[in-house]
């Protein structure tokens, strides 16, 4: 490609994911601007030199609201969108759109203040889990199997002080085989699928669960897409288990995680990604 | 070749790009690539609260 496309890159830190996505552009001959979260910055006017579109893999989720808005702002196209960063990179505003658009997801109750998470883990019913709502990997999740864990929990969190920790999203435990789901989408395509196998309740492949390749036709593949067009479309690893009453989506990634998911599957998940950017970046 | 800043075990650049995070081979510790040429690194950022996927 010589045409004087350049792909920006905004990162935190280079992980075996950014690797693969900077290779997928060189393989195609695509010129990348690594943007680091770290240094860059943004003024009101729009700089004479930018990138034709920009994929977004800054682990910070403050920093990817902030810097898509601004590369919207300068008229850039973002992989992904602001809109779909600020939604699915809050597990609260993505329940809320989950629901809106009828897609099967966990019981969920939201609570501003320690008073109320009591009661609303008494609305949901034991065991239920308490999650943060902007985060991942299974940090600071809990299992609440009773009145005096959630009274602990409950103190633990507010102790800690931050605004982000005295919000409360409450949702049913789905009773589940040992595994779950990911889906991992890109535009209108479920390019790969693959079970998250662990003893712990959590099975995030970041805490050492053990994966395997899921067929994405059917159910699995229908409920992917319809969840990630839910938050907006885009780049999307779609969380889903499998539970009594079928299928749910627990939770919806923005800025996802692929190299388990590559070695699981053997998929080009990088390929798909630059590829995709590119057809957003030439719209 | 360079050390790791916590337990100074060699480290060496194996193809690695500026940027890149791995755990040292030794105690483990996440280093963040500093630069190739020299090769340096440093201990890598840690987890803030609004990390995630």
């Amino acid at each position: 490609m010589s045409d004087g496309f350049r792909l920006g890159l905004f990162v935190t830190i280079v992980r075996p994911e950014e690797k693969a996505i900077l290779a997928a552009a060189e393989s195609r001959g695509i010129p990348v601007d690594r943007l680091d979260d770290g240094e860059v910055t943004f003024g009101l006017e729009r700089p004479a030199r930018l990138p034709d579109v920009v994929v977004n893999r800054s682990v910070s989720h403050t920093r990817s609201i902030y810097a898509t808005r601004c590369l919207a702002h300068y008229g850039v196209p973002t992989v992904n969108a602001p809109e779909v960063v600020e939604l699915a990179g809050d597990k609260i505003l993505t329940s809320l759109r989950l629901s809106e658009r009828g897609v099967p997801t966990p019981r969920t109750v939201v609570a501003l203040s320690a008073e109320a998470a009591h009661r609303a883990i008494e609305e949901i019913g034991y065991p239920a889990v308490l999650k943060p709502a902007i985060g991942s990997w299974g940090r600071l999740m809990a299992k609440v199997d009773n009145a005096e864990q959630a009274e602990q929990i409950i103190e633990h969190k507010s102790a800690l002080g931050s605004p982000l920790h005295s919000v409360f999203y409450v949702q049913e435990f789905v009773e589940k085989p040992d595994r779950d789901l990911r889906a991992f989408v890109v535009g209108e395509t479920v390019v790969a699928a693959m079970y998250r196998r662990s003893t712990d309740w959590r099975t995030n492949a970041a805490r050492g669960a053990v994966t395997e390749p899921a067929p994405v036709s059917g159910e699995l593949g229908e409920l992917a897409l319809r969840a990630a067009t839910a938050v907006g479309g885009g780049v999307l690893a779609v969380d889903l288990m499998e539970g009594e009453r079928g299928l749910v989506v627990h939770e919806v990634n923005p800025t996802p995680e692929f190299k388990a998911l590559a070695a699981a599957t053997g998929a080009d998940v990088a390929g798909a990604i630059v590829d995709y950017a590119v057809r957003q970046g030439r719209r | 070749m360079t050390h790791c800043p916590e337990c100074e075990a060699s480290v060496t650049t194996n193809e690695k790009i500026p940027g890149e995070v791995f755990p040292c081979p030794d105690c483990g510790t996440d280093l963040e690539v500093l630069g190739t040429a020299p090769f340096s690194v440093q201990p890598a950022p840690k987890e803030a609260e609004d990390w995630g996927e």
